[in-house]
């Protein structure tokens, strides 16, 4: 760990996630030689040989710059974010998960004891020594971290100083991150404000799709598999669901490019408050009923309800990226287990 | 944080029908349910999911969406947008498992002051049922409450 002095040191580390986002410092291909040029690598599991016991033999604020990947779904991910801001000046939460919990939220939709019963007790295992749905001997299970009531974003958990969207953020707007930080370690520039995002742009996704505007009349919603989209019209108008009016542009809307619907993996934009709740407005507002009966109530809310069965798992869909950090996850029923 | 003595419901009533119809209410001196707090928007349209949701995490027990009868709406078609925006927050609630009686639309003309009235009394007595919403603190940390102030007086 002996390094030329007045090298900030870098830690990156991967809590419950993917490892996408490490995948993307992979992206930088010869440029991932100039961060090492730059940067000591304090911790990088991906990259260099350094274990837990050395981050917890470092000094207050002996990191100058954290990025932590994944959402807080373990003790042992709660640990290491604990750990980190503790040895570290500043930490990025750098994704989305660590911005906004991303997929792995969507498991908090289900109790976490119906989580473990369906993965390990029912669900079809490969393992053929065990009967489809036969109890998992108490002997076999080794000694794992325990799964924390609920997923968090790190921000839930520990102060964060910056916030990188994206799954995983572009190749692009990490290299800019890295810049930012390495331009303001050398005393060339002020960080930027505390609590900034950084990558991505102020405006969303459809500010950059090449698409045409959308007319907003959709008799029907339909998934991917069921759409044959036409290559210039916008994705909402042919039906699909796509999450770009609520979502952090800067990507440069590859996604809608391919004619694939944004999934809306960069969060929300600053003015959105519940990317998910904006998009279940924007749905419904799309929805077109035609010749409705005005004369008749209770038929225009079945017919209503009607054009609404076609979106298929409301949650799942516009919350994708964004439940644990959501005003709908806020909620409870009083019955319900608490954290 | 105190509980007030009644279920918190966040009415937003519509400037047009739904709003006149809670004047109209107060001019006729009809008692309501006093934890009925009415909002004022241009349109029912104008209420999305997120309005909502921003009402409920910030301590609300339900939401009244109140909007003209339709084929009255004064911009056209802002209440069938509600409805269908409400509709689908319903299927969001049920999912997360949140009751979604918790959120309600009515529809009244402006001369129905009886039929707001009702409205908001059936809606108190729907979440008094249910008992007071819980909220997950950590979230959002010190935009809510800090803690639960327990039952409603008399539930």
């Amino acid at each position: 760990m002996m390094e030329a002095p007045g090298k900030p040191r870098l830690a990156v580390c991967w809590t419950s996630g993917c490892g996408g986002c490490e995948a993307a410092f992979l992206d930088l291909g010869d440029r991932l030689l100039a961060v090492e040029d730059h940067f000591e690598l304090a911790f990088f599991p991906l990259l260099v040989d350094r274990k837990r016991a050395d981050l917890e033999n470092l000094g207050e604020g002996a990191i100058d710059l954290s990025l932590i990947t994944g959402a807080i779904r373990t003790s042992e991910d709660a640990q290491m974010a604990h750990l980190l801001r503790h040895a570290s000046k500043t930490v990025v939460a750098f994704g989305v998960c660590a911005q906004l919990g991303s997929v792995l939220a969507l498991a908090d939709l289900v109790p976490v004891e119906t989580l473990l019963r369906t993965v390990y007790g029912e669900a079809f295992s490969s393992d053929l020594q065990r009967p489809l749905g036969a109890p998992v001997d108490d002997d076999l299970v080794p000694c794992l971290p325990e799964l924390t009531d609920s997923v968090r974003a790190l921000e839930a958990l520990v102060p964060v100083d910056f916030f990188v969207p994206g799954c995983p953020p572009e190749v692009e707007h990490l290299w800019d991150v890295l810049q930012v930080f390495t331009a303001a370690f050398a005393g060339h520039r002020e960080l930027p404000d505390r609590g900034s995002v950084l990558g991505g742009s102020e405006a969303t996704v459809c500010e950059d799709c090449a698409r045409q505007r959308p007319e907003g009349k959709v008799a029907r919603f339909v998934r991917l598999h069921e759409a044959d989209a036409d290559p210039s019209r916008c994705l909402l108008d042919e039906g699909l669901v796509c999450s770009g009016p609520a979502t952090r542009g800067g990507c440069g809307a590859p996604c809608p490019a391919a004619g694939a619907p944004c999934r809306g993996c960069y969060g929300h934009p600053s003015g959105i408050e519940d990317p998910g709740a904006r998009m279940l407005g924007a749905l419904a507002t799309i929805a077109e009923v035609a010749a409705l009966d005005t004369s008749h109530p209770e038929r225009i809310s079945r017919q209503s309800e009607g054009v609404l069965d076609s979106v298929v798992d409301p949650v799942g869909t516009l919350y994708r990226y964004c439940y644990a950090h959501s005003l709908l996850a806020h909620l409870r029923e009083p019955e319900r287990h608490e954290i | 944080m105190e509980r007030p003595p009644n279920p918190v419901v966040v009415g937003f009533l519509c400037t047009w029908c739904a709003y006149r119809a809670a004047d109209l209410v107060g001019t006729t001196r009809r008692p309501y349910s006093s934890g009925f707090r009415p909002v004022r928007v241009v349109c029912s349209g104008r209420v999305g999911p997120e309005l909502v949701l921003r009402a409920l995490a910030a301590g609300a027990d339900g939401v009244l969406v109140v909007g003209c009868r339709p084929g009255e709406c004064h911009r056209v078609d802002g209440n069938l947008k509600a409805l269908r925006r409400v509709t689908l927050l319903r299927r969001a609630l049920d999912q997360v498992g949140v009751d979604r009686e918790r959120v309600q639309l009515v529809w009244t003309a402006a001369s129905e002051g009886a039929v707001l009235a009702e409205a908001a009394d059936a809606m108190a007595e729907t979440v008094r049922r249910l008992g007071p919403l819980a909220r997950r603190d950590h979230i959002f940390g010190a935009m809510c409450p800090e803690s639960d102030p327990g039952p409603w007086e008399g539930a």
